[in-house]
């Protein structure tokens, strides 16, 4: 009995008396303030000052080696 | 005048090149691989962009440390026990690049190290022993300048390249024996490379390609080193 009298009422509801957005009554809760000062979890951290440091020193070490082996080959040459 | 035995004991030379063209040849493959690992390859996901200093880090450490090291001990070792003057010219054109291939580690490392760890410098095993190889070397080639008696500076300075290869086996020690900041090898490792193929695949082409660069500057300075002993013994002579 109580379960036709429930499929009844479920059958009889019109669609626009059904809610679906639910408001919340509760105060929106704030965001912690040391949240502010921490950086965004995008990706991996912006290295690349480093990295484009990293290679420009090696390519200037290995630069000046060569430019210092060709100038005495030069000169070897020269005194030939 | 020129006697017969000053000319019998001169090296023989042919002439220098202008252009080298294993060198030039290194020059591109490294362009390469420098350019596969900053436009081609992935970003590590912790480290961001400056992990890919490794392709130019471990490289250059392999060579310097254990290729140049290597073959300065035994063309040091060979020249004790033949005598040959051509063995004291590898090992002394070895240690020469094998001194710069350290010098690129040790710097490309310490701006890594302050991108990763916010140092550039830590007192630790592995960082502590690199740069004591690194004095050992610059002293064999300090040595082989201060010494002027050509047979004397050979002979000591192998000495010395034999003990800097005793050195080596402890630096790869280091990151096992010592708890340090320095990560244990990521490539040789007895499981599997902790790696992407992408990133081992730069790698791969990086050592080749840094390779060919070491053994086309030895190549050259080995050429110089025997034109100027052909230059001294021809001035003695």
């Amino acid at each position: 009995m109580i379960l036709r009298v429930v499929q009844e009422a479920t059958e009889l509801t019109p669609p626009s008396a059904i809610i679906t957005n639910v408001q919340d009554s509760a105060p929106a809760i704030p965001a912690p303030q040391g949240a502010t000062n921490m950086p965004a979890r995008t990706g991996p951290p912006d290295t690349s000052y480093y990295m484009k440091l990293g290679y420009v020193a090696a390519i200037v070490i290995f630069a000046a080696y060569i430019g210092l082996l060709l100038k005495r080959v030069a000169g070897t040459r020269r005194s030939r | 005048m020129t006697s017969v035995s000053a000319i019998e004991s001169r090296p023989a030379t042919r002439p220098l090149p202008m252009v080298d063209w294993l060198l030039v040849l290194s020059l591109f493959a490294v362009g390469g691989a420098l350019t596969r690992a900053l436009l081609y390859t992935p970003a590590d996901a912790a480290l961001g962009a400056v992990q890919r200093i490794f392709y130019i880090h471990v490289p250059s450490a392999i060579l310097g440390m254990y290729v140049a090291c290597t073959i300065m001990a035994i063309g040091g070792g060979l020249y004790l026990w033949l005598k040959d003057d051509r063995l004291d010219r590898i090992a002394e054109s070895a240690a020469e690049v094998g001194f710069v291939f350290l010098t690129v580690v040790l710097v490309t490392g310490a701006i890594w190290g302050k991108s990763s760890w916010g140092t550039a410098w830590a007192w630790e095993p592995r960082l502590m022993s690199a740069l004591f190889l690194w004095f050992v070397v610059l002293s064999y080639l300090v040595l082989r300048d201060a010494l002027e008696n050509p047979e004397a500076r050979a002979r000591l300075s192998a000495v010395l390249g034999v003990l800097a290869l005793l050195l080596v086996p402890f630096i790869h020690m280091t990151v096992y024996l010592f708890r340090g900041l320095h990560p244990e090898p990521i490539v040789l490792q007895p499981s599997k490379p902790a790696m992407s193929s992408e990133m081992l695949g730069t790698f791969g082409y990086a050592v080749l390609a840094f390779t060919l660069l070491f053994f086309a500057l030895v190549r050259v300075r080995y050429q110089w080193a025997t034109a100027r002993d052909a230059r001294l013994a021809l001035e003695q002579a």
